[in-house]
């Protein structure tokens, strides 16, 4: 029926991993951008602001570290309506006056990793430009435009003289606004530098994980230790006791760890996750050649990888409560926990992007989005706030 | 689109997602991965072969006709139609018209090299601009046998759903079609099957 109203909830604003913006002061900030799961596609979405419909507005919200901000209370996206995009309801400083604006970025994203829907977030964004990359462990690329970037971004980059780095999806550690961002993180970074540096290129950000997991990973770095220190190239999203094989290539030294006949197909038992890009196994490195990591002399090469294979069971049921698959702190949608943490599952949805805020057209401030905000108490505690959406599917007439 | 392609999609990207990968290395065109080549036909079956997979297909022995060539038995190479001119300058390639009994190709295979036959579909894997330089990287999923399984779920058959236009508005002006359907594909023995990554000859 026109106008169906496919899906309703509720949520807490997520300040997972946010620090107060205006550290022992109670501060208003942005909060973490939210998804949402909506089966069968949206048409329409209407989100509220259910704390902050009930307090009087304020001009001094912390967005992306300057307290020059509003906070949306109402918010709405049409199919049709430009990715990122989205209109907007707030109240004037002080007051419960309403005032509207129609956000330039950081509102609604269609999320569909099927890639089939033109309207949703592309499975991969446009090549900007790079003009250099640095010979370091973790790469400093520089570039004019990081519109998009973040840490914890997932960017792929080609064409540049570094061709041990192209083409291989690297997490960003660090973003310096329209100058420069770094690959990997400083738990993560390579074991070898490429061995020049690159020149122009281009870098693509990566906005989805394959469709399936346990995943592949590209591993940067491996320990020589009594229980290995295997470092990826982005988050891993493994659970203690799940089994693992490498395949290390010869040009990355350490072959010892690929399976076989002579020792059994070793599958590695991971015995504990350090971080997102890092875990341990139960594998004793220290007599193998050093882990390096693909150089640009030695390409063209295969790149070294680990692959998920299974479970080792005692140890699963040794750590249980660590059974969770994971990314930054978040499960992994869909996958399954406890023992049955390795099991495969499809962790595709159909659903949307709620942005943190951005720019109004009128407006030359910006607007916290419908993820809503963060309150911030003067001991540094965060409330986020309790929201509310709406969506539905049209059948007659949008796009 | 249909519900038999869509599942094939599920299982193609699962592999993807999941599978061990083998770059190609002994091609010429500068990219990382390079074309398709006989070494690296070699070092895929190689590595299968050391790791005790099954072939699928039995070998075809050679008859006295002109143009025709044995064909050794074979793991299956699945992989995307884009690639079928770079899979014709492999050293040694056999065209499914070349083999003694043509009979015994299946309807989407493209030919032979080594151990390896291959079979194509217009879904084949393929990454967009994850190449050194850029370009798409085709993975071809060099499978023994019994490598990966579809298991469908209990109670949760494949159905066609047709929902006629009284139903669908008030008007009865539009119909509603669509299908659904449980299923898990996974790897159940991860040395038998390898990604072997790929780019097309400049």
């Amino acid at each position: 029926m026109d106008g169906t109203i496919i899906g309703q909830g509720t949520f807490v604003a997520s300040s997972l991993g946010l620090a107060n913006p205006n550290p022992g002061n109670a501060t208003i900030g942005q909060a973490n951008a939210a998804v949402i799961v909506i089966p069968s596609g949206v048409d329409w979405i209407s989100v509220r602001n259910y704390t902050k419909s009930g307090a009087a507005g304020s001009s001094g919200a912390y967005f992306n570290g300057t307290a020059n901000s509003f906070v949306g209370v109402e918010f709405y996206w049409q199919r049709g309506m430009a990715p990122g995009t989205g209109m907007v309801r707030y109240y004037a400083n002080g007051s419960q006056a309403v005032s509207g604006d129609t956000f330039v970025s950081g509102a609604f994203t269609l999320y569909d990793p099927s890639g089939q829907d033109q309207n949703a977030l592309p499975l991969l964004g446009t090549a900007v430009a790079t003009t250099a990359s640095t010979n370091a462990t973790r790469p400093v690329v520089s570039t004019a435009n990081t519109a998009g970037l973040a840490v914890g971004s997932i960017v792929r980059l080609s064409n540049t003289a570094q061709n041990d780095i192209n083409g291989v999806d690297f997490v960003v550690g660090a973003v310096v606004a329209n100058t420069s961002f770094t690959l990997m993180t400083a738990t993560n970074p390579l074991a070898t530098a490429p061995g020049a540096v690159g020149g122009a290129g281009f870098y693509r950000i990566v906005n989805y994980n394959p469709l399936f997991y346990p995943r592949s990973r590209v591993v940067v770095n491996i320990t020589q230790a009594v229980n290995a220190q295997v470092s990826t190239s982005m988050p891993h999203g493994f659970t203690v006791g799940q089994e693992v094989r490498f395949r290390i290539p010869d040009v990355s030294g350490m072959v010892q760890l690929n399976g076989t006949t002579q020792n059994n197909y070793q599958p590695a038992i991971i015995l504990s996750v350090v971080d997102d890009y890092n875990f341990t196994v139960n594998i004793n490195t220290t007599g193998f050649t050093a882990f390096t990591y693909p150089t640009i002399a030695q390409q063209p090469s295969s790149f070294p990888q680990v692959n998920p294979v299974g479970e080792d069971t005692a140890t699963s049921l040794s750590s249980v409560s660590a059974q969770v698959p994971t990314i930054g702190g978040v499960q992994i949608y869909n996958t399954n926990t406890q023992i049955l943490a390795d099991s495969t599952v499809n962790t595709g949805f159909l659903g949307m992007i709620l942005g943190n805020g951005g720019n109004g057209t009128v407006l030359t401030t910006p607007v916290l989005g419908p993820s809503g905000s963060i309150s911030w108490s003067a001991g540094n505690v965060a409330t986020g706030d309790t929201m509310y959406w709406l969506a539905g599917k049209s059948t007659y007439g949008g796009l | 689109m249909s519900l038999r392609q869509t599942e094939d999609q599920l299982t193609r990207d699962m592999l993807a997602a999941t599978a061990s990968f083998i770059n190609c290395v002994g091609g010429v065109d500068g990219d990382v991965p390079t074309e398709i080549t006989r070494s690296d036909v070699d070092t895929v079956v190689r590595a299968l072969l050391n790791n005790n997979a099954y072939t699928i297909m039995d070998n075809i022995e050679g008859e006295d006709k002109f143009g025709t060539a044995p064909v050794r038995d074979a793991y299956f190479a699945l992989c995307s139609t884009n690639l079928t001119g770079n899979l014709d300058n492999i050293a040694g390639f056999v065209q499914k018209n070349q083999y003694p009994a043509p009979m015994n190709a299946l309807r989407s295979e493209w030919g032979a090299a080594g151990n390896l036959r291959f079979l194509i579909s217009s879904i084949g894997s393929q990454v967009a601009n994850s190449s050194s330089l850029g370009n798409t990287v085709y993975n071809i999923f060099c499978v023994g046998m019994e490598a990966y399984a579809c298991i469908e779920q209990d109670g949760y058959s494949a159905s066609f759903i047709y929902r006629p236009p009284i139903y669908d508005g008030p008007l009865a002006l539009n119909a509603s079609v669509g299908y659904k359907f449980a299923e898990v594909p996974r790897i159940t023995n991860d040395l038998w099957v390898i990604n072997l990554r790929a780019t097309l000859a400049s």
